[in-house]
């Protein structure tokens, strides 16, 4: 038996709009203003809950009132509801924050913690 | 809860224990988990019934909107309310404990904080005191309509609306909703009912009294039933119009981005070659406007932890929901206005239903069938209750009958003539004596005799109007044919059919329970039986809702000694009324 690690949005609700925030961030609508003319597909208030979940992941950040989104948030996207299969036996439940912790740091993400404030894994 | 006022005794309780709101829930729980058994393989009612369940539990844990809701509904359903004002216990006041007496410095700032919260709650309270009507038809003093308006408006938050048949409902439904509007820009409104033509309706009238800000505020979900609009812009309003327009709109401002979100988020499944709109888009359009239109089942579709609660919740036609529709809908309002009337028909049960009912305890069984809203209805003070009591459809003849029968002789009537011959209101009747309908005990419910006699007097008033119309230009009359059997049903539409009438008469053939919500200028009842138990039309509701269609005839046809010797009370009024003869 092997391990298989696949991470899941903590805010289901959600994952449409911060999707649509990163990417239309990413093409230059960096705005407030900008954000909300170019996403009319999104409720305000779901836009906002969007950032609101980026900032507090520290995977957004403003500077100078110009948005900017987290490189790590371009592997987020990647790693979502894909099962990766580790080559390793099954671990404990006590063992495993520590092999989700070791995965994220090992796909490259910088921000480790942030992730894991975005996304929620499943160890089976 | 609240249970120190249950010395009264309430109404129509299983014997041998107190039988409280609660209890009623369980059983309702009892009963869903039953039918959820019932119908594991049909995957798309199971889905209805968890979330049926899942809404109940939620109530029950009073995880719903507004507490108030939970309070007002327990107390009221065992207690009926008292002159002196009924002490459910919303201001908290504990008398039990012992208090301590405050410095002044204390309770000064207690007053401070006492103010302060009532600032921030008062900009939440949806009580609203009206001014004027903003629909001209509610300039008229002598009605009592706008006092209603106003009271439904005043209540904080539930209010029961009571609307016998052509009272002018859904105008009243939409007179609140603009009245909401004018007094908070912001309020969030749905309107519920359990079945899409009511919510339709009430959009559709919304959409001729309201300018181009109302249309843009407004939202069907998914889309509507109905085919003919009165108004133009009620079509726009669709929930998948509206999607299409946020994607073009996204389209012509960031092309690129567009079309990226278009590949990488979820869209819906493909059916008969178009994709459909993911719920995810629905929930997003829902958030973005004011006034819903959706039918109490679908209401999940359309909110999630993350969307903002209801201000106001309509719920039309609440008499023919079932307790889960309707608390499904308050569930998601602070004040919550129950639009119907319970001295028409009850919420229909499928066969799943039925079985599921069979498996309870008859009383049980007999709550949970018939509904609560009228006992509840009873109970409630004065203040969260009223009745539209001026009816525009029927003409006076036909309405005193109504108004008299069954709401104590509160109706009072608009109309007093028609523009064509035929206002009788009586009936057609015949000998049964060796014609027996059924033929045997559960055989088919079809009476060929019935059948003869309708068409024969649809074929001799079309060639009146035909007679008539040749002297001065006249509009088709709307004729409704029911009948409480749908074998019947199916014979007489069949017969109806082959009938050459259809310049001068629109007839429409269906039962009473589908011709609920409809009107019509003349009324067919052919009662069908000539033999065996009058059961099905002993329930006065549904005898009130097969007369009450009518604008200015009613036709009755049944073997009257049959009917005279099942010796029920409303039957017998009927048959107080004279035999008619076309001059």
């Amino acid at each position: 038996m092997k391990t298989e690690i696949t991470f899941h949005w903590r805010k289901r609700n959600l994952k449409e709009s911060i999707l649509a925030v990163c990417y239309a961030v990413r093409l230059g609508y960096t705005s407030r203003d900008q954000l909300l003319s170019a996403l009319p597909q999104f409720s305000k208030s779901r836009i906002l809950l969007s950032l609101d979940a980026l900032f507090s992941a520290n995977m957004a950040d403003v500077n100078m009132g110009v948005l900017s989104i987290n490189s790590d948030m371009a592997i987020v996207e990647e790693i979502i509801g894909k099962p990766i299969v580790l080559p390793i036996p099954i671990v404990e439940d006590e063992d495993k924050p520590k092999l989700i912790r070791s995965i994220t740091i090992n796909l490259g993400l910088n921000n480790p913690a942030g992730v894991e404030t975005l996304l929620k894994a499943k160890v089976n | 809860m609240d249970h120190a006022n249950n010395h009264k005794l309430p109404q129509s309780m299983p014997e041998g224990r107190v039988f409280d709101f609660i209890d009623h829930l369980d059983d309702w729980l009892e009963y869903l988990t039953k039918v959820l058994e019932l119908s594991k393989d049909d995957r798309q009612s199971c889905v209805k019934y968890e979330r049926q369940i899942k809404y109940l539990i939620r109530f029950r844990q009073g995880a719903n909107s507004n507490i108030n809701h939970n309070r007002l509904l327990h107390h009221y359903y065992s207690n009926k309310s008292l002159q002196e004002g009924d002490n459910i216990g919303f201001n908290g006041i504990d008398d039990s404990r012992q208090r301590r007496q405050l410095s002044k410095e204390a309770e000064q700032k207690v007053k401070e904080i006492i103010a302060e919260a009532n600032q921030v709650m008062a900009l939440g309270d949806m009580a609203v005191k009206l001014g004027a009507p903003i629909q001209k038809g509610y300039n008229d003093r002598r009605d009592n309509a706008f006092e209603v308006i106003k009271s439904a408006m005043s209540a904080e938050d539930l209010y029961f609306l009571q609307g016998p048949p052509g009272t002018g409902k859904t105008t009243a439904i939409v007179e609140m909703i603009l009245q909401t509007l004018k007094a908070k820009p912001n309020a969030r409104i749905l309107v519920a009912s359990e079945t899409h033509v009511a919510v339709d309706n009430a959009l559709d009238r919304l959409c001729i009294i309201g300018d181009e800000s109302i249309h843009s505020k407004m939202m069907r979900y998914p889309r509507y039933a109905i085919t003919e609009y009165e108004s133009e812009h009620t079509a726009g309003t669709a929930a998948e119009i509206r999607a299409n327009e946020v994607w073009n709109q996204a389209l012509e401002f960031a092309p690129q981005l567009t079309n990226v979100l278009y590949n990488v988020l979820d869209q819906g499944e493909l059916e008969d070659g178009e994709v459909k709109v993911p719920r995810w888009q629905f929930k997003n359009l829902a958030d973005n406007h004011q006034i819903i239109g959706v039918t109490c089942n679908q209401i999940d579709h359309l909110l999630d932890e993350e969307s903002e609660d209801f201000d106001l919740v309509i719920v039309d036609e609440c008499s023919k929901a079932t307790l889960p529709e309707w608390i499904m809908a308050m569930s998601v309002g602070r004040k919550c206005i129950l639009v119907g009337d319970h001295k028409q028909l009850p919420p229909t049960f499928c066969e799943e239903e039925s079985d599921a009912l069979d498996t309870l305890a008859e009383a049980k069984a007999r709550l949970i069938k018939d509904g609560v809203i009228d006992k509840i209805f009873e109970h409630l003070p004065i203040t969260m209750k009223g009745q539209l009591s001026k009816q525009y459809r029927m003409l006076p003849h036909i309405g005193s009958f109504i108004s008299k029968n069954f709401y104590n002789g509160n109706l009072r009537h608009h109309r007093e003539e028609t523009d064509h011959d035929f206002t009788h209101f009586g009936w057609f009747t015949y000998d049964s004596r060796g014609y027996r309908v059924p033929i045997e005990h559960g055989g088919v419910l079809e009476n060929q005799r019935e059948i003869e006699i309708i068409t024969h007097s649809l074929v001799e008033m079309c060639s009146r109007r035909k007679l008539t119309g040749a002297k001065s230009k006249q509009r088709k009359l709307s004729v409704a044919v029911i009948t409480p059997y749908r074998a019947q049903c199916r014979a007489l539409r069949e017969a109806v059919n082959r009938l050459d009438i259809r310049e001068y008469l629109a007839v429409e053939v269906d039962t009473v329970d589908a011709f609920q919500g409809r009107q019509a200028d003349i009324v067919f009842f052919s009662f069908v039986r000539t033999t065996g138990p009058a059961t099905f039309y002993a329930d006065s509701r549904r005898m009130n809702v097969a007369i009450s269609r009518a604008r200015d005839a009613v036709y009755l046809i049944g073997d009257r000694k049959y009917i005279k010797s099942k010796n029920i009370n409303v039957l017998n009024m009927l048959l107080s009324l004279a035999v008619v003869e076309f001059e």
